[in-house]
């Protein structure tokens, strides 16, 4: 205890005014890190967090100092249809599904899983579903091979010969684009489960 | 041009040897730290350039495969520079690179998912402050220099406690999904070869407590006394990686070295033959 008493005054003392600005970072990203217990719009906020939702690169990009190891509840599921806002098929041979322990967009974003997403169909639709307390946050995203004149003409049908990304024909890479279809909150009544 | 060495040399002299240690010991264990998954880092890299993807989210520039590149090279040349500098001035224009760069690693579209570059570029944040006080004596600076590290510490297992205070985790759920159903790891696998298949969710669940409960005492580091919180803050980051996965090494180790900042003792003067008592 005597420690942390010392500091301010010893910082004042040697005019050590970087120390107490780092104080002042630290202590406000633990308050930051705590509210997500007390407020509604804070978990929002750190939920969008995790799933690249949020409004504002900037903030994201601060809210990037605060800690957030195996932290909510997050599953994601993938398949390399494009199925807009229908349900997943889990019979489908390309259907993933996973619990992962943090920033779990990374699944697409990362390119750890892109050779087992990515080298037969080089497009999918990604659902991310994450939870902390009684709110629930689900985003849904179609990622799709960057057309020569519209991204939209490559959501009519799976190409499988385009962009075979580096596969075994060997051409060019083809970019991929990500792009979010649908946001839904889910805040359950205290007692009451999520669906 | 003459002065210019003397002014080195000046500077070099009224820096506390003590206070460059502690800087030059966390500077080392950032770079282990990003050194540590480099073989990982270079995999995922080129599997980039063969699947590129962006997502507009991003600002462009932190969407590049390049600029992540250069950010994560730049981040371990000025961490081993620092190791070999010896002006205040040279030690502090690193650090804020060494930081900058950790910042872009942070944010960038293909790496803000790594909490490496997180944990590494707030032990950074502490050398950059470091570095603007290294001609402070020691006896002075050390107490608040530990005490930081040891409140960065906590700033961090707080983080990880409080986002786990949800039904999930505190049933075990989580846990049970991600190591214990088929994660093969040593750990896990001895647990399930002593423990039947369906008491694992039982087992998972206190775990999942014990794990919460254990990041909780460590959110209080900087309550405890100096050792004590440093010796807590080692044995809890060295059993997450010994116990999880060795790829997390890459996360601890920076944060082992902040840890060891509490534990270090000051040289003491080689004695002159003149002042030792006949």
């Amino acid at each position: 205890m005597l420690r942390s008493t010392k500091f301010i005054p010893d910082a004042f003392a040697k005019r050590d005014l970087l120390g107490l600005g780092l104080l002042a970072m630290i202590g406000g990203t633990i308050l930051w890190s705590m509210t997500i217990v007390f407020s509604p719009t804070m978990r929002q906020m750190a939920l969008e967090r995790f799933h690249l939702a949020g409004n504002s690169f900037p903030l994201w990009a601060v809210h990037q100092a605060v800690p957030a190891m195996y932290n909510m509840e997050n599953r994601i599921q993938f398949t390399n249809r494009l199925i807009g806002d229908k349900p997943f098929d889990p019979a489908d041979e390309s259907y993933i599904k996973r619990t992962l322990n943090h920033y779990p967009a990374r699944f697409i974003t990362f390119g750890n899983n892109h050779p087992v997403c990515f080298s037969n169909q080089p497009q999918g639709t990604f659902e991310i579903r994450s939870v902390f307390g009684d709110t629930e946050l689900v985003t849904r995203w179609e990622i799709t091979p960057q057309s020569q004149h519209t991204n939209l003409d490559a959501d009519k049908k799976p190409d499988k010969t385009a962009g075979s990304t580096g596969g075994p024909s060997g051409s060019v890479p083809r970019t991929m684009i990500v792009r979010q279809i649908s946001k839904k909150w889910n805040v359950t009544k205290p007692g009451v489960g999520h669906e | 041009m003459s002065d210019r060495p003397e002014t080195g040399d000046s500077d070099v002299a009224s820096i506390d040897g003590d206070n460059r240690t502690l800087l030059k010991l966390v500077q080392a264990a950032i770079l282990i730290s990003l050194v540590w998954k480099a073989r990982y880092f270079l995999v995922v890299s080129a599997i980039h350039s063969q699947f590129p993807l962006e997502h507009p989210f991003f600002p462009w520039v932190l969407q590049r495969l390049e600029t992540v590149r250069i950010a994560w090279l730049l981040a371990c040349v000025s961490a081993g520079l620092i190791l070999f500098s010896q002006t205040s001035k040279n030690i502090f224009r690193l650090t804020a690179l060494n930081l900058l760069m950790l910042i872009v690693l942070s944010i960038h579209q293909k790496s803000f998912n790594d909490v490496t570059f997180m944990c590494c570029a707030w032990s950074a944040l502490w050398c950059l402050w470091m570095s603007t006080r290294l001609h402070e004596p020691f006896e002075s600076l050390f107490p608040r220099a530990a005490w930081l590290t040891h409140l960065i510490l906590s700033m961090i297992f707080i983080g990880g406690a409080v986002g786990k205070m949800t039904p999930g985790y505190w049933d075990g759920t989580v846990l049970y999904e991600i190591y214990f159903i088929d994660r093969d790891f040593w750990t896990y696998n001895l647990i399930r070869s002593l423990f039947a298949e369906e008491s694992l969710p039982n087992v998972a669940m206190w775990h999942a407590r014990m794990v919460i409960c254990a990041e909780w005492v460590c959110g209080f580091l900087w309550l405890m006394p100096q050792k004590v919180a440093s010796i807590v803050a080692v044995v809890m980051l060295c059993g997450i990686a010994l116990t999880n996965n060795f790829l997390l090494f890459s996360v601890v180790t920076c944060l082992i070295g902040l840890a060891l900042v509490g534990l270090h003792e000051k040289r003491q003067p080689t004695k002159s033959p003149l002042t030792t008592p006949a």
